[in-house]
């Protein structure tokens, strides 16, 4: 026999995907096949939505058609009610993929009178079923039956029936209940349905409407138990799932670089990790945004997509004070590589952003993600809910292999990292930006607190954003042994330089000294070479003269004279004239 | 003259569905006890509460489950009283004939 | 949160127990009411004990409803608690209305007490009964009904009825009722028809003696029936080779019988030599290949006459497949060949004309178009002409150009000639003298090798025709029959009356009935094969060379004959020559020559004429001209314009000429307004051709005064003077 391999979880029991974002993630592959899931929760908290959306998507993804046995809404109601979601419920039902039923229950319309079964309700979900074939099945909610009935005794022995007929059919159901007062249903549900039971929660927190979903009893699966936050949006229902069900992501041995060749040099060179998140924190107005600026530039440049969340400044804003440094990110968001998605943090609940960022990533699909700042949308929940928000963050932007660069505004004054120390532990590589005060101004200082995996330097390093960006400078150490940073630093280079100045000059005179001594005994010579040749001259001169008279005599002079003239140096023609 | 006795006839069929008609509509499921202790108990109230101004018809919602849909049918056996108005359905083996015949409004409460 | 955890734990337990109990306890009775439970066992301290339900019967449900039979339950007193879809079906009524009402109404109203009878009675055992079900509106459904008691709850006692359709049954049973009726029906009809039949034999018998008796007499009468039908029995013995031929035979033959030896080959020899072949062909294949004989055939009688024959026969075979007898009728038939062969000659011809007049369309249409520009070619060239000197070059140039012209004018003349677009003058005239004014022109166009003979002086009475047109006919048969005998030969040219009476036109699809002076051009020359001679008509169908002549001679003859009511035939043979006749309807009228009007000088005049036509370049040169001549012209581009000046020069204008079609107005109308003013102002037209101008179906009448284009500027001087000098004829006699 062959190995059996150890199956994650109960090997009989088959799972009906739901088809809704997260929820499959966190119930392990869906709902009990064949048989009811009870889904309970306050009035609005999304229960319709919810059971309609898996009606639908089990239409149109994974063809089985479902039955809609509605006790509260009717049909056009429903219609109406799903088509802003995007759900062509009408044309679902002409194509035979979805059936409704409206049942209506008016206490005031009934009498009771003798014994009676639901033989009526069962003939008609059994009808709707054989009209399209149905796998799926919705009451929504079936309570309505206690509130228009008055004989619990039938009633429960009625539902005992239904439930267990669903599960002969092996139809995969959902019974929507309101919740009681103390229990998960007012009338109790939750005892005939005990395979699968998810509890929706609406609340406000904090003045932000959070919902949330809990599975509360899945029997023989695996499934998460937290408080999942979920989400309604113009696509229906997503939810997040804490954290991801397993590390196994990857981790990349590929490096991308910064956009800033010197800060790579401080990681061995070669820059980030591909995959790995970097959190880049410091004060306001030390150069956090800049530094991510580099980065999307140096994705775009390959070719790559970035995507911006910027929490406290607009795109606009960002590029404009980009440009002023020489960083131009806008041909790259009109190429579509660059893709800015700026909203206040506060605008939405915690649970909204991450959605949103969910989406947005899965939509763009990009190979850098920057969030600007982070600590503007941690600010929205407890640190404690932020933190598990920022982990399913990281590990969902890991598992993607998606490399992010986070940047955290620490607050001036209130010493370092208090937040940054919390988000520090899951970050990969830290960046600490720093003012450095020194003979009282304020400079720039980079500091690498940490990089996973790789030797880094673990200096500080002065940076400048100049007109070409951010220019990381010379490691310096002045006399003092500490980092010399600003005006001092130059004070320092100019005096070196005056020194260098005044020692060039010492040369330079010398030079020209030897130089002058040099050209003084070249004309001795040529005076004394000149002298010799007069002498010389005036003896043939006294030879000839008897031979060619006074006259010739007078221009031979002459023109002994101009020669002279010309190849004396000034200072020997001064001299000579002196 | 036409005229005439068209409105008249309406009228005088006016008058009889208001005054003395009574529309019922049992729905059971087929033989079940249920449903034949419902059909003897109707015929017998009808008959004695109802003589000669009442149209009952029973459906056997297993053999017509579409009449069943149209008349929001939930439990079985139910009558349907749909006239006179309002409207009104007894649901039950209607072996209670005190609430059949208030549900009936041929009693007060 | 609890202070006592075990305890409570406990508490816990047992409730989830009792809770489970009684979940099961609920589950069990709800199973049971519901009827999905079949039976109970139930453990107790006797044992096992199993309880039947007694109601429990769901499967047996899905059966009962979809049953072919009727199921209805009713309570004692007749009320039904339930129906199947089946009897609902077989009542055709719904099952919401059967069921809670009585079912008593259901049943057919003869066997209500019955069937009333039956569910009171004992039904522990069940009973049958065959009733009729009432069914709307007004029938009944024979069905067969089965019912037996059955205990239901609450101790009602109900009755379970069966209802088996049979009217099936019946309807089967009702057939065979039928048919049997039927089977002794057909006895009784068979053993008339025997008794019948031997009857008939008798009178067949009878029949046949007396026909017997009849068939002698009646041989003589086939006999003649023959004869009458030109019809005649032959044989002939395959053996001996002999022909059994008849008197009729040997006459139709016109052999002498006692001069003929009757062997097939004899009667081969009496067949027309092209037939024979065919006719032994037949006669052989009929033998070999078993079939009928059918076949026509000519005889060529001694003087050269043809007959057509058509023999029918059949052989007559040993039981070797020998041949051994022929035997078959023959009958003559030349008569009837003879009408088909006319009825093919006729649509024939009538095919020809039908042509002829489509191409006489085209060819109008076309010479129209040609006048116009004919007329400014002219016009212009004349007037070039007589601004040069003669003698010169250019001036030659210019008589070129203007013999052209005339030549291209006389082309289309010819051409709405044939298409019978000519305007024609008519008058009474007397064909003799035609062609005695004709003769002179005649001999000048004849060669010396031809021989003209003239035979005239037969009275024939006037014809009402165009006189230069009639010339023209003439001159263009003579033309052409002087074309077709390069060699020489003799042209008869023959003047005749002729009647042309039913039996002829019948023969000829061409001719019309009524008396006719005939025009006939006979030539000895080279003659014509059929088809040429189909063709002979068409414009442009020529036998002559290249550039000899139009191939319009004989189609405009065509036209002015066919415009002038008269016939025309021409018949050929290749070898024979040609002979063309010409039939003009006789007018029975005085000879009343017309006075042939003294040709004007060709002079211009002083008076002042209105000139009227659309062209407008022949609009001016026709002014030009005619101010060269003297006069003084106005000119309007239109009808309307010319009437508008008419009306304002009246005291002034002495002459209008005016086209025929103009825009906005034509020129009869045109006429017609001045005449309405009380104004006798001469008028003359000018036309090209025209459908609807002034004239009826192209025949001009006596007041109006026409000139067709193109027209040399002479003729316009010529006319316009007469017209001027007519009127100060008539203004000179108050």
């Amino acid at each position: 026999m062959k190995p059996v391999k150890r199956a994650p979880h109960t090997p009989d029991l088959s799972k009906c995907p739901t088809g809704i974002q997260g929820l499959d993630e966190i119930t392990d592959g869906g709902l009990p096949r064949g048989r009811p899931t009870l889904v309970c929760g306050t009035a609005g908290c999304g229960k319709t939505l919810l059971a309609m959306e898996f009606l639908l998507r089990g239409a149109m993804e994974f063809d089985e058609p479902g039955v809609f046995l509605s006790f509260e809404e009717t049909g056009p109601e429903l219609t109406q009610n799903f088509r802003p979601l995007g759900f062509d419920l009408d044309g679902l039902i002409r194509r035979k993929k979805i059936a409704v039923d409206y049942v209506y229950i008016d206490r005031n319309e009934i009498q009771e009178a003798g014994d009676y079964d639901l033989e009526g309700l069962f003939l008609r979900l059994s009808h709707a079923i054989a009209q399209v074939g149905a796998r799926r099945v919705v009451l929504d909610t079936i309570e309505a039956l206690f509130s228009g009935l008055s004989n619990p005794a039938i009633l429960r022995a009625e539902l005992r029936r239904l439930f267990r007929w669903l599960k002969d059919h092996g139809l995969t159901a959902i019974i929507t209940g309101e919740q009681g007062e103390k229990t998960l249903t007012r009338y109790g549900l939750e005892e005939y349905v005990a395979d699968c039971v998810i509890a929706l929660d609406h609340r406000i927190i904090e003045q932000t409407a959070t919902r949330r979903m809990r599975i509360v009893k899945y029997r023989g699966s695996k499934h998460g138990t937290n408080e999942y936050p979920f989400l309604i949006d113009e696509h229906g229902i997503s939810v997040l799932p804490i954290t991801s069900l397993d590390l196994s992501h990857r981790a990349s041995t590929e490096r991308i670089p910064s956009g800033i060749e010197r800060l790579d040099t401080m990681m061995g060179g070669r820059g980030y990790y591909r995959g790995s998140n970097i959190l880049v924190s410091g004060t306001a107005g030390t150069g956090k945004t800049s530094i991510a600026a580099h980065f999307a530039q140096a994705c775009c440049r390959r070719g790559e997509r970035c995507l911006w969340f910027a929490f406290e400044e607009s795109p606009e804003q960002i590029m404009r004070n980009m440009r002023s440094i020489g960083i131009d990110l806008e041909p790259w968001v009109r190429k579509g590589l660059l893709y800015f998605h700026a909203t206040r943090p506060t605008l939405y609940g915690l649970e909204m952003h991450l959605v949103t960022m969910h989406k947005l990533t899965q939509q763009h699909r990009p190979e850098v993600v920057i969030v600007d700042p982070v600590t503007n949308f941690l600010a929205i929940g407890s640190p404690a809910e932020s933190k598990a928000m920022l982990i399913r963050l990281v590990d969902f932007f890991k598992s993607r292999q998606i490399t992010t660069l986070f940047t955290s505004l620490s607050a001036g004054g209130s010493g370092i990292e208090t937040t940054d120390v919390g988000i520090s532990s899951i970050m990969d590589t830290w960046l600490l930006l720093r003012d450095i005060e020194n003979s009282g101004e304020r400079n720039r200082g980079i500091y690498l607190l940490k990089s996973r995996g790789m030797a880094h330097s673990n200096q500080i390093r002065e940076f400048q954003l100049t007109n070409n960006g951010v220019e990381l400078l010379d490691v310096y150490l002045g006399p003092s042994g500490t980092l010399l940073t600003g005006s001092s630093r130059i004070v320092q280079d100019a005096r070196d330089k005056a020194e260098t100045l005044v020692r060039r000059q010492d040369i330079e005179r010398k030079q020209r000294e030897i130089e002058r001594k040099r050209r003084l005994i070249e004309a001795q010579i040529a005076a004394l070479r000149a002298e010799f040749e007069s002498e010389c001259e005036e003896l043939n001169r006294t030879v000839s003269q008897e031979e060619l008279g006074e006259k010739v005599q007078g221009q031979t002079r002459a023109r002994l004279a101009e020669q002279r003239q010309a190849d004396q140096p000034s200072a020997g023609k001064q001299e000579r004239k002196s | 003259m036409k005229t005439r006795s068209a409105t008249a006839s309406f009228e005088k069929a006016l008058t009889r569905t208001q005054s003395s008609n009574y529309v019922l509509r049992l729905f059971v499921t087929g033989l079940t006890p249920r449903s034949v202790r419902a059909i003897a108990n109707i015929r017998k109230i009808c008959e004695e509460h109802l003589h000669g101004r009442y149209t009952l018809e029973v459906v056997d919602i297993y053999q017509q489950p579409t009449l069943a849909e149209g008349e929001q049918i939930i439990a079985a056996p139910t009558l349907i009283k749909k006239l006179p108005l309002p409207l009104r359905r007894i649901i039950g083996d209607l072996s209670d004939t005190d609430k059949v015949l208030i549900g009936l409004d041929l009693r007060k409460k | 949160m609890t202070r006592n955890p075990s305890s409570s734990q406990g508490l816990h337990r047992e409730i989830r127990e009792l809770r489970a109990r009684l979940e099961e306890a609920e589950h069990t009775l709800h199973a049971i009411r519901c009827g999905e439970v079949d039976a109970l066992i139930v453990s107790g301290p006797g044992g096992q004990r199993v309880f039947t339900l007694q109601h429990a019967e769901r499967t047996y449900r899905l059966l009962v409803e979809n049953m072919n039979e009727g199921a209805a339950i009713l309570t004692r007193d007749g009320g039904t608690m339930y129906c199947n879809r089946s009897l609902a079906a077989l009542l055709r009524k719904p099952m919401e209305q059967i069921i809670g009402n009585s079912f008593l109404p259901l049943i057919s109203l003869p066997d209500r007490p019955a069937f009333d009878r039956l569910i009171r009675e004992d039904l522990a055992t069940g009973k049958a009964l065959e009733l009729n079900l009432a069914v709307d509106p007004e029938g009944t459904v024979p069905v067969l009904l089965s019912a037996i008691s059955l205990e239901m709850e609450d101790k009602i006692t109900a009755v379970c009825l069966i209802l088996t359709d049979m009217s099936a049954a019946k309807r089967q049973e009702e057939e065979l009722r039928r048919a049997q009726a039927g089977l002794e029906v057909r006895v009784r009809e068979r053993t008339a028809d025997l008794v019948k039949t031997k009857e008939d034999l008798e009178a067949e018998l009878k029949a046949r003696r007396h026909a017997e008796r009849s068939l002698r007499e009646s041989e003589a009468n086939l006999r003649e029936a023959q004869r009458i039908a030109k019809m005649s029995m032959w044989s002939l013995d395959r053996k001996d080779n002999r022909m059994q031929w008849p008197p009729e035979i040997f006459e139709l033959f016109e052999i002498d019988p006692k001069r003929f030896e009757a062997t097939y080959e004899a009667f081969l020899e009496s067949i027309h030599p092209e037939d024979r072949d065919m006719v032994h062909r037949a006669y052989t294949l009929s033998v070999s290949q078993y079939r009928p004989l059918e076949i026509e055939y000519r005889l060529r009688m001694k003087d050269g006459r043809i007959k057509w024959v058509k023999a029918i026969g059949r052989n007559e075979f040993d039981t070797q497949g020998e041949p051994v007898r022929s035997v078959g009728i023959v009958q003559d038939i030349t008569e009837r060949k003879q009408r088909e062969e006319e009825q093919k000659t006729l649509e024939e011809q009538l095919r020809q004309s039908q042509k002829m007049e489509a191409v006489g369309h085209l060819a109008g249409g076309v010479a129209h178009d040609f006048n116009n520009l004919l007329q400014v070619i002219l016009m212009n060239a004349d007037s070039l002409q007589s601004e040069l000197m003669p003698g010169t070059l250019a001036w030659s140039e210019c008589e070129e150009i203007s013999s052209a012209g005339r030549r291209a004018a006389d082309l289309t003349r010819q051409l709405l000639a044939f298409s019978r677009r000519q305007v024609i003058h008519p008058v009474y005239l007397d064909l003799n003298d035609l062609v005695q004014g004709v003769l002179k022109m005649l001999r000048r166009l004849i060669e010396e090798n031809i021989q003209l003979c003239v035979v005239s002086g037969h009275k024939t009475g006037n014809v009402f025709a165009d006189k230069g047109q009639m010339e023209q006919v003439l001159l263009n048969l003579c033309i052409n029959a002087r074309d077709a005998m390069p060699k020489g030969g003799r042209i008869t040219i023959e003047i005749r009356p002729e009647i042309l009476d039913r039996s002829f036109c019948s023969l000829n699809a061409w001719a019309k009935e009524g008396a006719y002076a005939l025009l006939s051009v006979a030539d000895t020359g080279a003659g014509m094969d059929a088809s040429t001679l189909a063709q002979v008509f068409e414009p442009f169908f020529t036998t002559k060379g290249l550039g000899k002549g139009t191939g319009l001679g004989l189609s405009s003859v065509y036209g002015i004959v066919k415009q002038h009511h008269g016939l025309i035939h021409a018949s050929s043979k290749p070898g024979e020559g040609s002979v063309f006749q010409v039939y003009l309807p006789i007018v029975e009228v005085a000879n009343e020559k017309s006075p042939n009007p003294s040709q004007p000088a060709l002079t211009g005049g002083k008076e002042t004429i209105l000139i009227s036509e659309d062209d407008t370049a022949l609009l001016h040169i026709q002014a030009a001209f005619l101010r060269k001549a003297g006069y003084t012209v106005l000119t309007a581009a239109d009808g309307l314009e010319a009437l508008q000046i008419y009306e304002r020069n009246r005291n002034r204008i002495d002459l209008v000429v005016l086209d025929v079609m103009m825009p906005n107005l034509g020129g009869k109308e045109v006429m017609d307004q001045i005449r309405a003013t009380g104004s006798e102002v001469p008028i003359l037209f000018t036309s090209g051709y025209s459908q609807s101008g002034i004239h009826t179906d192209f025949v001009i009448h006596e007041q109006l005064h026409l000139i067709q284009k193109p027209y040399e500027r002479e003729v316009l001087l010529q006319k316009i003077r007469q017209l001027l000098d007519r009127r100060t004829v008539q203004k000179n006699q108050p």
